[in-house]
């Protein structure tokens, strides 16, 4: 994401005291600017961090702190209630677990369907790559909620309502195509001839596959299975249609029904619970943040 | 060569077991329970032919949730847009941090749907909402809790749903702006050219392209938007902001009919498969142009 500027050095080089009027002006016009985009990146800054922002305050609020006029940016009292009982007198360390598992066996297989199908794909070229190209741009288009509605009736049929398994398998019409997408360039990139030095050298196709082709992705694959992770890591409607056990929710829809199951909700809890949602998200997002970037661009830039 | 193309065809058969499994089946089922009477537990089910459509499309709430899907669609492509850009010209620039807060912008397309809608409606809510404190207190000509005015809830959605997405158009922005060759404004400068002219002349070309294609995608994916909505009204007050995903929902979790429900998902599927082939054709005619 960064570039460099091959301008920058030379400005910091040139005197600010330099004699004639006119460069004066125009250091101090180059001073204002960069104070108006101080300014700009502040208010960008404020505009995506207040609510949250305000969501990890109130957390740590007490009860009657949360509904005091005029409200208090600081609490004087912080307090771990709201956390306590998040954890010990509601089920979500259950809904915790649940997503953990679910986002895991979707994104896992995701991942590894996509790696063997790019690789067939850019070794073998027998579908034409437009169509796979279209085909996958299809799948990501489809609205979710023309699918819940089949997804429930085929898991109703089979009896697997409220079973993670079944969610799991859902899962993967959101994250195969995200997975496709963001990891085709990555093995394109990779020279053909660097597997087959392997097999001249004795590797089987397998070997060559295992050895060559995983390591050169890599990259990529740590960037689809973090973006899908988060991608269903924050999915509710398929979660909302498929589960209605207690028992079975993930995160995002435990969160959903405090929200609306009752009218007058606990906002320190529904705070805690969403700060906690919004935790490992962040987390990946500070180890991979460069390859996830590349995911979120990647369906509709690269081709 | 035959052997490599055996392997080949082998490695392609789970993606083509799970699309067929995952997308074909059920889209195929979809559109057969739209020809049927069919409730949501129940196994009986008779062919009714497009009595589904037609009652669907002569219910009183279709014209109005299909007039509310555009509205918020569009309307959230404006602001994603319109937010989306100006930030994409300033993260583009030079000045201190600027790396650390390119990565901080992106929060609020990270955080999950349920976290938007919550901090957002903790923030307008009446009793303890500090945004709809400030709106009592400063007095502006603004409901202190739009979404549940009958005038501002769409207005609130649509806010939400662009504060949650503008960061993916202003990555794509910055990706596209980094391409274009520096040598251009500095000869722009050269001959004089001011910095609206050179906004006008080289920027804003560069990024038509790329603003044209992320838009029809963005389009679609408002359009199949149902969190915010769901979240923050439930498509209330009184259908203001019923959007055609929740009159869906509505229809088979609601009513439990869910022959009237496919036959909606399907209209929609038609609606999107049209915006997806204009979407298709820009996206081939602007590669091809700058191949």
């Amino acid at each position: 994401m960064t570039t460099s500027y091959p301008g920058r050095a030379q400005r910091k080089q040139m005197p600010s005291l330099s004699a004639s009027p006119r460069a004066r002006r125009a250091a101090a016009k180059r001073r204002f600017e960069m104070l108006l985009r101080m300014l700009g990146a502040v208010t960008v800054l404020m505009i995506v961090l207040l609510p949250l922002f305000w969501m990890l305050a109130s957390s740590f609020k007490p009860n009657i702190e949360l509904f005091q006029r005029p409200p208090s940016i600081f609490t004087a009292n912080p307090t771990f209630e709201h956390y306590v009982e998040l954890w010990e007198f509601t089920s979500f360390p259950r809904y915790f677990l649940n997503t953990f598992l679910v986002a895991g066996i979707s994104c896992l297989a995701g991942v590894i369907i996509s790696l063997i199908t790019v690789y067939a794909i850019t070794r073998f070229e027998f579908i034409a790559a437009r169509v796979f190209a279209f085909g996958v741009l299809i799948i990501y288009m489809l609205p979710p909620i023309l699918l819940a509605l089949p997804f429930f009736r085929i898991w109703y049929n089979l009896n697997m309502l409220n079973s993670l398994w079944a969610l799991g398998i859902t899962y993967l019409t959101i994250t195969l195509p995200f997975s496709l997408w963001i990891l085709r360039p990555y093995i394109e990139a990779i020279p053909q001839a660097l597997e087959e030095a392997a097999m001249i050298d004795g590797c089987t196709r397998f070997q060559a596959f295992r050895k060559v082709i995983v390591p050169q992705a890599w990259p990529g694959i740590v960037a689809s299975f973090v973006f899908t992770f988060v991608v269903v890591w924050n999915e509710l409607l398929y979660s909302l249609v498929l589960i209605s056990d207690e028992a079975k929710r993930t995160v995002s829809l435990g969160i959903a029904s405090l929200i609306l199951e009752t009218s007058v909700y606990s906002w320190g809890l529904v705070n805690a619970a969403g700060v906690l949602a919004t935790v490992p998200v962040l987390f990946l997002f500070a180890f991979a943040a460069r390859q996830m970037v590349s995911g979120l661009g990647a369906g509709a830039v690269k081709g | 060569m035959t052997r490599d193309r055996k392997v080949g065809l082998i490695l392609l058969v789970p993606l083509i077991v799970l699309v067929l499994g995952l997308t074909v089946y059920p889209i195929i089922q979809v559109i057969s329970l739209a020809f049927q009477q069919q409730g949501l537990y129940s196994q009986e089910s008779t062919f009714v032919g497009l009595k589904n459509f037609a009652s669907v499309v002569n219910h009183e709430g279709f014209n109005r949730s299909l007039s509310n899907t555009f509205v918020f669609a569009f309307g959230s492509l404006a602001l994603q847009m319109g937010i989306g850009l100006p930030i994409a010209l300033l993260l583009n620039k030079e000045f201190p941090l600027r790396t650390p807060i390119r990565g901080v912008m992106l929060f609020s397309y990270l955080v999950p749907y349920v976290v938007a809608a919550m901090t957002w409606k903790f923030m307008f809510s009446d009793s303890t909402g500090i945004i709809n404190y400030w709106i009592r207190w400063s007095g502006l000509p603004i409901p202190a809790s739009p979404f549940g005015s009958l005038d501002w809830a769409m207005v609130g959605v649509i806010f939400v749903n662009a504060w949650k997405n503008f960061p993916f158009m202003v990555i794509v922005f910055l990706a596209q702006l980094q391409t274009i060759d520096r040598q251009l404004y500095e000869a722009a400068s050269v001959d004089g050219a001011t910095a609206w002219q050179k906004f006008y002349k080289i920027t804003l070309p560069s990024l038509l392209p790329i603003m044209l294609v992320v838009g029809m995608l963005r389009t679609i994916w408002n359009f199949n938007n149902f969190e915010v909505v769901f979240l923050l009204t439930q498509g209330g007050p009184i259908g203001r902001t019923e959007t055609l995903p929740l009159y869906i929902y509505r229809f088979v979790f609601g009513d439990f009919s869910l022959g009237r429900g496919a036959a909606l998902a399907v209209i929609v599927f038609f609606i999107l498969l049209v915006m997806s082939v204009i979407y298709w054709r820009l996206y081939e005619r602007t590669q091809g142009r700058f191949k």
